[in-house]
């Protein structure tokens, strides 16, 4: 360890000398100041680790140098003991409020004098240590960060958002969103049809994006190749519980529809009803999950039955994940599946899509934007 | 008059330091007790600067264990620092006969 550097600051020469004395068997080096605006520059020049100092002196008085010192010191912890004939306590509270730590009494006693100085060592020691952590956490913080934006865009290449812009969907999902374990796909079948995958993994930020990437893949590669939903699904089941640990799946509804024959067909493994409604409002028909999530089964129980609809133009599904039904409102109180399933079932002269997205702003009075769902019309907007 | 069994005490600390120390406190003392007068002397008298040269006087007499030096300091400091340095009366003539007998204590305790 380096020497302690100790600047004091006392305007007696006899003071000056018996202090160097008391300090000289130590290994500490010592810098001295006749007067408060010596003991300013000699602190900026050599950042000394602990500070004794008269706090009546000419020119800068002990209290104003003490307080341009701990300023200039900024966050570093820089031990101030005053040195003071303790005669009165208003002299001492005003030590401590221009930012002193402790104070020493004259006539100087040798052993507090040194005791007092070990102990700020300790303390400054811990100082240090908290503060290199702090700025370890920083770093690491930032870092991970950056990460998290070079994965984002190494997702969005895999991942992209398909024909979600097409104008048979109206959607809600930011871009950040895959850190919070939601995932939404699109993409047309060469026979037309159109296959959407809504997904929620348990967990969240990195662990959740790399999950969804091997779907994401699957997902676009299989519909490109007219492959049915159901081998799909077998296979992103298998894929995700092959590489997902036990306690990690992904919830998710997948839709295929025939917009010529104006049918569909929809499997839900854990994720909240799916509705049909009419689209100023009406539910006709909810898609409760009949599945385990995927990532869960072995192939031998993982079932890919679905279910089949009828969707004419004046109809539409309404896909949700878990986010709206638990948005909060400020008293903790949750939107829920009941204020949902009556919101999509009274009469609306608007777009049922923009309702929805009304009220749940107003409900939990703040922003939406983290919140996954989405409506597929049953024709073209 | 001067603590001498404490002053012992800081006698050896210091070793051969000590007659070093003795030799600042007297020059020291000295020139800020004429310092002192000079001040008195001013009108309008400095208050603050009386103040803060009673101050240093009184913490090096302190340092000495010259207690009753020490509290007459503390007189005049006090007075200064509430502007009644007119109600001083002998606190000067004081002051310098104790910075005598200090002195010559001092000399005492080095022989």
């Amino acid at each position: 360890m380096n020497n302690l550097r100790i600047l004091f600051a006392d305007d007696s020469k006899t003071d000056r000398h018996i202090l160097q004395a008391l300090l000289k068997e130590e290994d500490y080096i010592l810098y001295i100041a006749e007067d408060g605006q010596q003991a300013i520059e000699l602190y900026s020049e050599h950042q000394p680790d602990i500070i004794l100092i008269d706090a009546i002196m000419p020119k800068v008085d002990g209290y104003d140098a003490v307080k341009a010192i701990k300023k200039l010191a900024g966050d570093r912890f820089v031990p101030v003991i005053f040195l003071t004939s303790l005669t009165d306590t208003d002299s001492l509270a005003k030590c401590f409020e221009a930012g002193g730590d402790d104070f020493l009494s004259k006539p100087y006693n040798p052993v507090i004098l040194k005791a007092k100085i070990k102990v700020f060592v300790r303390i400054n020691d811990l100082h240090e240590t908290i503060r290199e952590q702090r700025d370890e956490i920083e770093e690491l913080h930032d870092e991970l960060i950056s990460e998290q934006h070079m994965a984002r865009k190494i997702f969005d290449k895999i991942a992209h958002s398909g024909c979600l812009d097409s104008c048979n969907i109206a959607y809600n999902q930011t871009a950040m969103s895959i850190f919070n374990g939601d995932i939404l796909f699109a993409a047309k079948k060469p026979s037309g049809k159109l296959q959407v995958f809504v997904g929620d993994f348990t967990g969240h930020s990195l662990p959740a994006a790399i999950g969804a990437m091997p779907v994401a893949e699957i997902f676009y590669k299989m519909t490109l190749d007219d492959s049915s939903m159901e081998e799909m699904l077998e296979k992103i089941n298998r894929r995700l519980n092959n590489i997902l640990p036990v306690e990690m799946f992904c919830c998710a509804i997948c839709v295929e529809i025939d917009y010529d024959l104006k049918i569909g067909r929809i499997w839900n493994g854990g994720l909240p009803e799916a509705y049909l409604i009419t689209q100023n409002g009406g539910v006709q028909t909810t898609f409760s999950s009949q599945h385990l999530a995927l990532g869960i089964a072995g192939d031998d129980q993982f079932s890919t039955s679905t279910t089949a609809f009828n969707l004419n133009s004046e109809e539409s599904l309404f896909l949700i994940t878990d986010g709206i039904i638990e948005s909060e409102a400020v008293n903790g109180e949750m939107f829920g599946v009941e204020k949902l399933h009556k919101t999509l079932d009274t009469n609306c002269d608007e777009l049922m899509f923009d309702k929805v997205l009304k009220e749940v702003s107003e409900f939990s009075q703040q922003q939406t934007d983290d919140i996954t769902f989405l409506e597929i019309y049953g024709a073209q907007q | 008059m001067i603590d001498t069994e404490k002053l012992k005490d800081l006698r050896e600390i210091m070793a051969e330091d000590f007659a070093d120390l003795i030799e600042v406190f007297f020059d020291d003392t000295q020139a800020r007790f004429n310092n002192l007068q000079q001040l008195l002397k001013q009108a309008p008298v400095d208050n603050l600067a009386i103040r803060n040269e009673a101050h240093t006087l009184k913490g090096s007499s302190s340092n000495l264990f010259a207690t009753e030096l020490q509290q007459l300091l503390f007189k005049l400091e006090k007075m200064a620092f509430e502007n009644h340095l007119e109600d001083r009366g002998d606190l000067m003539e004081q002051i310098e006969n104790e910075i005598t007998i200090v002195f010559r204590e001092l000399i005492d305790f080095q022989e």
